[in-house]
C-alpha cells in the first residue's frame, strides 16, 4: 500500500514515518483479519498528507464533509496504510456509553465485563472509526473525553482503568449537510484534528470510476464525472437534496451498465430514484441528459 | 400562475445555471417548447452563453434591440450565438452533438405542422436543416443572412456584438440604440414588458420574468386598493407614542401584557437598532369587541378622531373580509387541505414513534439485562429483562413565525390555510406549537399570536391572518424569543416564513451619526443576521423557510446560512416545515 501512496506523490518522509510506525507497533495475530485490505484507494494528496502527519503526531482525526466525499473510504484506507486493526462504530441516537466502552454480561455463572469496540481498539492499539459521530447525543459521547485527550485512558466503573495502547487512534466522521444536521459539541470537537474533506475532484472521480470498472473508457468516465459534479453543484445551491448525491449509487450504476443495462435506466436506479420527489427527479434526469446522449450505448463506453 | 409554468421556469433556470456553472445569475431569457416545457438544448445554450461570454455586455446588447422586428433580431443573434457556442463547448461536452441534432429534428417536425412562416422561423428552420447536414432550403437572400450570422467559436464577446451590429445594418438597415434611461429601471421595465410573448413561444427563447414578483401584482383592481390602503396605514405616522399605541391596538387588538410588563419587555428588547421602537403582543381583537367596533369608537378612554378612526374602521372591515376570504378559500379546497393534514400527521407520527424517548423498566420479557442475570440463577427472580416504555413528550417545541407584511398580500388565503394545516397536524402529533405573525406599523412591531403551545383547538384563529405594513425582521425575532420563553420543552425550534427583505419606515435608532439610517437593505439584513445568530447562541434552532425572488434568495442564505429551506410557492409551506421537523426528529436532540 505504501507504493500506492508514492504513486499519489505523497512526501517521502511521511511514507518513511508510516513504515517506522508499522515497524514499531506490531499487530497480534488474532487481529490481523481486522486490518483493511487495499480494495479502493482515496485519491487526494493534500488530505492524505494532512491525515498522515496528524496520526504520526498522535492526534485523533475528525473528517468533516458532505455526502460522497469519501470519508469512510479514507478512514478505512488510513487503518490499512498504518497496518492497524480497525473497529467500526456506527453512531445513532440511542447510542450510550455501554455500547461504546462495553457492558456487563453473564458468563460462566458470574457477571463479567464484555468489552465494547472502543475498549477493544484501545487495548489492541487499533483504529476506531466513529462513523457519523454527530448522530449520537452529546451525553453519550462524554465518556470518550478522557479517552480522546491527553489522558488517553478508559475508566470503566467497577473494573480497572486501562491506558490506551500507544498506536490507538480515533477517526471520527461527520456529515455536514443542510437543515437537519446536528452540530457536535465543542468539548468533543476540541479533542480532534479536523480535516475538511473536499468535494472529490474530477480527475479523482474518473480514477475512482475506472478503478471500479477497469473496462470503462476514459470518455465515458469523464462524462459520468462531469455529470456527478454538476449534481453536486445543484445540491450545494439547494436546488436538489443530497439524496441523489450518491457515489456508491454511481459506482453501482456503472456496474449495471457494464452488465448490459441501458445507461439511463442504470443511472435512474443508481441516482435519480434515490430521491422520491418527482420534481427533484426531473432536475436530476435533466442533468444526466445534458451530459450523456440518449444515443450513447454501453459498447461505446466499454470499448468492445 | 399555474403550478406547471412555475415548475418549468425553475427547471429552465436549472439548465441555465448548470451550464453557466453559476447558480447566482438571473438569466434574461428562458427557453420553452410550444407545449410549455423547458427546452433542454436552448436553455443549455443560454447558460453556455453566460459561461463563455461577458454576461453584462451581452445582456446590455440584447436590451438595445428593439422595434417591431425585435423578435427577428433577437432570433438571429441567438442563431449566431448557438453556432459559436456549439463549437466552443463541443470539445468538452460530448452529448452536445446529439442534443443539437435532436433539437433540429424536433424543431423541423414541429414546423411542418405550423402554417405561418415568419422570416425568423424560416431562417431558423434553414439553420436546423444545416445542422442535420441538409441543404438550408432558403432563398439566396435569406441564406446569405443565415451565413452572415453563423459565428465561430473563436469570436470574442465584442466581436460578436460588433458583427451583429454590422449585419443588422447591412441587411435590415437597423441600428440598435443605446438605452437612454438609467440602467436599472430601464432593464426591469423591459423584462416585464417583454414577457407577454410567452403565449407564442415559437421562437423558443422567451424573456425571463420574475414569477414570484408577478404574483404580487396579479390581482388586478383589488391589488390597487390594497396598495392604497397600505399607503394610508404607512402615511399617518405621528410622533405621539400614546396615539400610535391606541391606533395600533385599535387595528390589531389589545396587548396581552399589562403596561408594566410591556415596559419591561421593551426595555430589554427594544435596544440598539430598535431603540424607540415598540412591540405589541396581541391575540387579536376579541369576539365581542369585534362586533361592536363598527359603530363604536375603538377605545373609550380617549377617543380616536377623524381620519384615524376612518382608517381603523376601514382596516377592521378589510380584516373581516380577509378572514372571510381565508375561510372560503379553505372550504373550497377542503379536500386538498384535509388530505395534507392527514399525510403530514401520519408522517410525523411514524417519525416520532421511531425515536420516542424510551425509559427502561424491569420486565419478565424483553431485552436481557446482563447485570441482573445472576438474580435469575441464584434468586430465581424472573425480572432480569428490560422493556422500554415510550413517553409522550417529543422533547421539543415549535414556533412558527410568519411574515405578515404587505408583500404577502396576494397570498394571504394560502398562508392562512397552510398555517392551519401545520397547526392541526402538529397538534395531532402532540408537538407543542405556537404560531404568530409579525408586521410593523407606525413604529410598532405587532406580534399577532394565533395559537400558543397549550391551546388544543385554536387553529381556526389562523384564518384571521391578515397582511399589512412593513416587516422589521430583527425586532420580530427578538420578540419571538420573548414568546418562546413560555415553552417548557428542552429544545426550541423557530421556523421563520420570510421573503428575506426586511424593511421598516422607522429608522435605526443607534448612534448620533446614524440617526437617519433607514431600516432597509443592508442595515436591515445585517441586523437580521445578527439576531438569527444571537438566537442560535441561546440554543434556539432557527430555520428559515424562504419564498421570494432569486435575488432575495441570496440574502436569505446570508441570513440563515445552511438552515434554510427554499420553497417555490406557498403551497409547499406546510410540506417544507414537515420535512424540516422530520429531519429534526430523526437526528434527535442535541
Amino acid at each position: 500500500m505504501l507504493d500506492k501512496l508514492r504513486e499519489l506523490g505523497i512526501r517521502e518522509d511521511l511514507i518513511e514515518g508510516i513504515a517506522a510506525f508499522r515497524e514499531k507497533y506490531q499487530v497480534a495475530d488474532i487481529y490481523r483479519s481486522r486490518i483493511p485490505g487495499p480494495e479502493q484507494l482515496y485519491y487526494g494528496k493534500e488530505v492524505w498528507e494532512q491525515a498522515i502527519t496528524a496520526i504520526l503526531c498522535g492526534e485523533n482525526l475528525l473528517l468533516v464533509g458532505q455526502k460522497a466525499t469519501g470519508k469512510n473510504l479514507f478512514a478505512e484506507n488510513l487503518a490499512g496504510v498504518f497496518g492497524r486493526p480497525r473497529w467500526d462504530v456506527s453512531f445513532h441516537v440511542n447510542m450510550d456509553a455501554a455500547s461504546l466502552i462495553g457492558m456487563d454480561t453473564f458468563r460462566g455463572g458470574e457477571v463479567t465485563f464484555r468489552p465494547g469496540p472502543v475498549y477493544a481498539a484501545a487495548k489492541a492499539g487499533g483504529f476506531a472509526v466513529l462513523d457519523e459521530v454527530n448522530m449520537a447525543r452529546s451525553e453519550a459521547l462524554a465518556v470518550l473525553h478522557a479517552t480522546l485527550d491527553f489522558r488517553r485512558s478508559i475508566d470503566v466503573p467497577g473494573y480497572e482503568r486501562i491506558e490506551l495502547h500507544p498506536a490507538t487512534r480515533f477517526i471520527a466522521t461527520m456529515n455536514y449537510g443542510y437543515a437537519g444536521t446536528k452540530e457536535l459539541n465543542e468539548a468533543l470537537v476540541s479533542r480532534f484534528a479536523v480535516i475538511q474533506m473536499p468535494v472529490i475532484s474530477k480527475s479523482s472521480l474518473i480514477r475512482l470510476l475506472r478503478a471500479h470498472a477497469p473496462a470503462l473508457g476514459k470518455d465515458g468516465a469523464g462524462e459520468l464525472a462531469e455529470m456527478f459534479l454538476e449534481l453536486y453543484k445543484k445540491c450545494e445551491n439547494g436546488e436538489i437534496s443530497s439524496k441523489a448525491l450518491d457515489l456508491r449509487g454511481l459506482l453501482g450504476a456503472v456496474g449495471l451498465i457494464e452488465r448490459g443495462l441501458d445507461i439511463y435506466t442504470a443511472l435512474d436506479m443508481g441516482l435519480t430514484n434515490k430521491s422520491f420527489d418527482p420534481y427533484e427527479q426531473t432536475l436530476i434526469r435533466d442533468t444526466i441528459h445534458t451530459r450523456i446522449s440518449r444515443k450513447m450505448t454501453r459498447s461505446e463506453w466499454f470499448g468492445e | 400562475m399555474a403550478e406547471k409554468e412555475l415548475t418549468e421556469a425553475k427547471r429552465a433556470r436549472n439548465f441555465i445555471w448548470a451550464a453557466a456553472e453559476n447558480y447566482g445569475i438571473e438569466p434574461l431569457f428562458l427557453a420553452f417548447t410550444p407545449d410549455g416545457t423547458a427546452d433542454m438544448y436552448l436553455n443549455l445554450i443560454i447558460g453556455l452563453m453566460y459561461k463563455w461570454y461577458d454576461r453584462e455586455k451581452i445582456d446590455r446588447f440584447f436590451n438595445q434591440l428593439g422595434g417591431k422586428d425585435r423578435e427577428l433580431y433577437e432570433g438571429l443573434l441567438w442563431i449566431g450565438l448557438e453556432h459559436a457556442l456549439y463549437q466552443k463547448e463541443r470539445k468538452t461536452r460530448s452529448a452536445l452533438e446529439d442534443l443539437r441534432r435532436e433539437y433540429a429534428e424536433e424543431n423541423l417536425s414541429r414546423y411542418r405542422k405550423y402554417k405561418e412562416y415568419s422570416v425568423i422561423e424560416q431562417i431558423r428552420n434553414g439553420h436546423c436543416r444545416e445542422i442535420l447536414g441538409e441543404d438550408s432550403g432558403l432563398n439566396a437572400d435569406d441564406e446569405e443572412v443565415l451565413h452572415a450570422f453563423s459565428y465561430t467559436g473563436e469570436m470574442t464577446t465584442d466581436q460578436i456584438i460588433e458583427q451583429t451590429r454590422q449585419n443588422l445594418w447591412k441587411y435590415f438597415s437597423y441600428r440598435p440604440t443605446v438605452a437612454v434611461n438609467k440602467k436599472g429601471v430601464y432593464f426591469l421595465q423591459k423584462v416585464v414588458g417583454a414577457f407577454h410573448s410567452v403565449g407564442k413561444v415559437s421562437s423558443g427563447y422567451v424573456r425571463a420574468k420574475n414569477y414570484e414578483d408577478a404574483d404580487l401584482s396579479a390581482d388586478g383592481t383589488n391589488a390597487a386598493n390594497d396598495r392604497a390602503r397600505h399607503y394610508l396605514l404607512q402615511f399617518s405616522v405621528r410622533q405621539d407614542p400614546e396615539a400610535a399605541k391606541r391606533y395600533v391596538e385599535a387595528c390589531f387588538g389589545k396587548s396581552i401584557y399589562s403596561g408594566r410588563q410591556q415596559e419591561q419587555i421593551e426595555q430589554n428588547v427594544c435596544t440598539g437598532n430598535h431603540k424607540n421602537c415598540h412591540l405589541l403582543f396581541t391575540r387579536g381583537i376579541q369576539g365581542t369587541v369585534r362586533g361592536t367596533l363598527k359603530d363604536k369608537k375603538a377605545d373609550a378612554r380617549e377617543p380616536v378622531k377623524g381620519r384615524e378612526l376612518r382608517e381603523i374602521r376601514e382596516f377592521n372591515e378589510a380584516c373581516e373580509q380577509q378572514c372571510e376570504k381565508n375561510r372560503r378559500h379553505f372550504e373550497q379546497n377542503r379536500a386538498l387541505y384535509q388530505n395534507s393534514i392527514r399525510k403530514l400527521t401520519e408522517r410525523m407520527r411514524i417519525c416520532l414513534e421511531e425515536r420516542e424517548e424510551a425509559f427502561a423498566r424491569t420486565a419478565i420479557h424483553g431485552t436481557l439485562h446482563p447485570s441482573k442475570v445472576w438474580k435469575a440463577v441464584y434468586l430465581d427472580e424472573p425480572g432480569i429483562f428490560e422493556r422500554r416504555e415510550e413517553t409522550d413528550s417529543p422533547g421539543f417545541s415549535v414556533d412558527i413565525l410568519m411574515d405578515a407584511s404587505s408583500s404577502r398580500k396576494q397570498m394571504q388565503e394560502q398562508i392562512a390555510a397552510q398555517a392551519y394545516v401545520l397547526a392541526k397536524s402538529l397538534g395531532q402529533c402532540g408537538i407543542p406549537v405556537q404560531i404568530c405573525s409579525y408586521c410593523s406599523v407606525r413604529g410598532y412591531t405587532v406580534m399577532r399570536i394565533f395559537k400558543s403551545y397549550e391551546e388544543e383547538h385554536g387553529e381556526t384563529e389562523l384564518f384571521r391572518y391578515v397582511a399589512a405594513g412593513n416587516n422589521r425582521d430583527g425586532l420580530a425575532l427578538r420578540a419571538a424569543e420573548v414568546l418562546m420563553e413560555r415553552s417548557d420543552q428542552s429544545q426550541k425550534i423557530l421556523l421563520v416564513l420570510t421573503d428575506a427583505s426586511p424593511q421598516d419606515d422607522r429608522n435605526v435608532g443607534e448612534g448620533a451619526f446614524y440617526r437617519d439610517k433607514e431600516y432597509t437593505d443592508l442595515t436591515a439584513v445585517q441586523d437580521t443576521i445578527r439576531e438569527v445568530r444571537r438566537l442560535r447562541h441561546h440554543g434556539v434552532r432557527v430555520i428559515g423557510i424562504f419564498m421570494g425572488s432569486t435575488r432575495a434568495g441570496e440574502t436569505a442564505v446570508q441570513i440563515f446560512g445552511r438552515e434554510l429551506v427554499k420553497i417555490r410557492n406557498i403551497g409547499e409551506f406546510a410540506e417544507a416545515v414537515g420535512r424540516v421537523l422530520q429531519e429534526e426528529i430523526n437526528t434527535g436532540k442535541p
